[in-house]
């Protein structure tokens, strides 16, 4: 097998944007991408689906789910997966941590009281308000007025080890220690690929939001005037 | 509970371990109260929740449909 490196751009289409035509190597990632994953995931699904029964405890329509859940999330982290190395124990690691989490979600359901409440505890009380609370920093506007292709096109174009990381841990709510299950490195990794991927964001995004011509000191100056004005209240 | 307060830099360093729930229950009181009354801590945690929302809801279905589609079919003809 060759190790491939696929959507792994060293610029950002965003910045690139004047150069970019409709073929882009991109979209011939994205169909290697497809080759591989249905050269080399798709033929474990039967092995997979006996797992899933396993842990279904033989409920054929919860294992289809836990299946189908399973492999939508392996093409989405595919670019993290190391071609060569073991694919069946990595599907397994991703089919293991679903159910997990998919059984933690129907607790969930079945006690939506205790956890709501449970949320802000541990947050702490204060931290409730504080995320609550309206006082709107001048990044969160900017970062409001954004559309979501944009932000998606931002997160696209990480680099894969980076993305996945971004992905499992803000988009799929995975717990470091489960990250670095699937990826096979260490929670230490886990925190500075985050950290780093999402500064990296953060820049694109503020880039993206200066090139579209919306005003970041402005709206920061707009910012500080109500935080005045409020604290004038006070 | 709140053993001892935290200056901003150690509080900026666990923003993203915080908003994860990564930080035990008492890291996290003490952050919380330090957040609660620091204008500019407060503004970088919020943002960062920001970003994380923002990320969320733009990502939340990431995998093209026609693979879940593909997908489906797979697990259709497992039989």
């Amino acid at each position: 097998m060759t190790a491939i490196t696929f959507s792994t751009p060293t610029t950002f289409n965003r910045l690139n944007s004047k150069k970019m035509t409709s073929k882009s190597p991109a979209e011939k990632a994205e169909a290697l991408k497809l080759m591989q994953f249905e050269q080399q995931a798709i033929p474990l699904m039967p092995k997979l689906m006996r797992k899933a029964l396993e842990y279904t405890f033989n409920n054929r329509a919860e294992a289809e789910d836990l299946i189908q859940d399973t492999f939508a999330k392996a093409y989405r982290y595919w670019g993290s997966f190391e071609q060569g190395t073991n694919i069946y124990g990595w599907l397994k690691t991703i089919l293991k941590h679903t159910s997990i989490n998919r059984s933690a979600k129907e607790a969930k359901h079945q006690q939506v009281a205790v956890l709501d409440g449970m949320a802000d505890y541990k947050l702490g009380d204060e931290a409730h308000s504080v995320t609550v609370r309206s006082t709107k920093s001048a990044e969160a506007e900017v970062l409001e007025k954004l559309a979501s292709n944009d932000v998606q096109d931002a997160v696209d174009n990480l680099k894969p080890e980076f993305r996945a990381v971004v992905q499992m841990a803000i988009v799929d709510g995975y717990s470091y220690q489960e990250i670095a299950d699937i990826l096979g490195i260490k929670i230490g990794t886990v925190m500075s690929r985050l950290h780093r991927g999402k500064k990296t964001l953060r820049e694109v995004l503020y880039n993206y939001a200066h090139e579209e011509g919306y005003n970041v000191e402005a709206a920061a100056k707009e910012a500080l005037a109500r935080e005045v004005k409020k604290g004038a209240k006070k | 509970m709140i053993e001892e307060p935290i200056d901003c830099a150690t509080c900026q360093e666990q923003v993203h371990e915080y908003l994860h729930r990564e930080v035990s229950e008492d890291l996290a009181a003490v952050i919380t109260a330090h957040v609660a009354n620091c204008d500019h801590c407060e503004e970088i945690y919020d943002s960062e929740d920001k970003l994380n929302q923002v990320i969320q809801q733009a990502c939340q279905t990431t995998t093209p449909e026609e693979i879940i589609d593909k997908i489906r079919k797979h697990i259709a003809e497992l039989g």
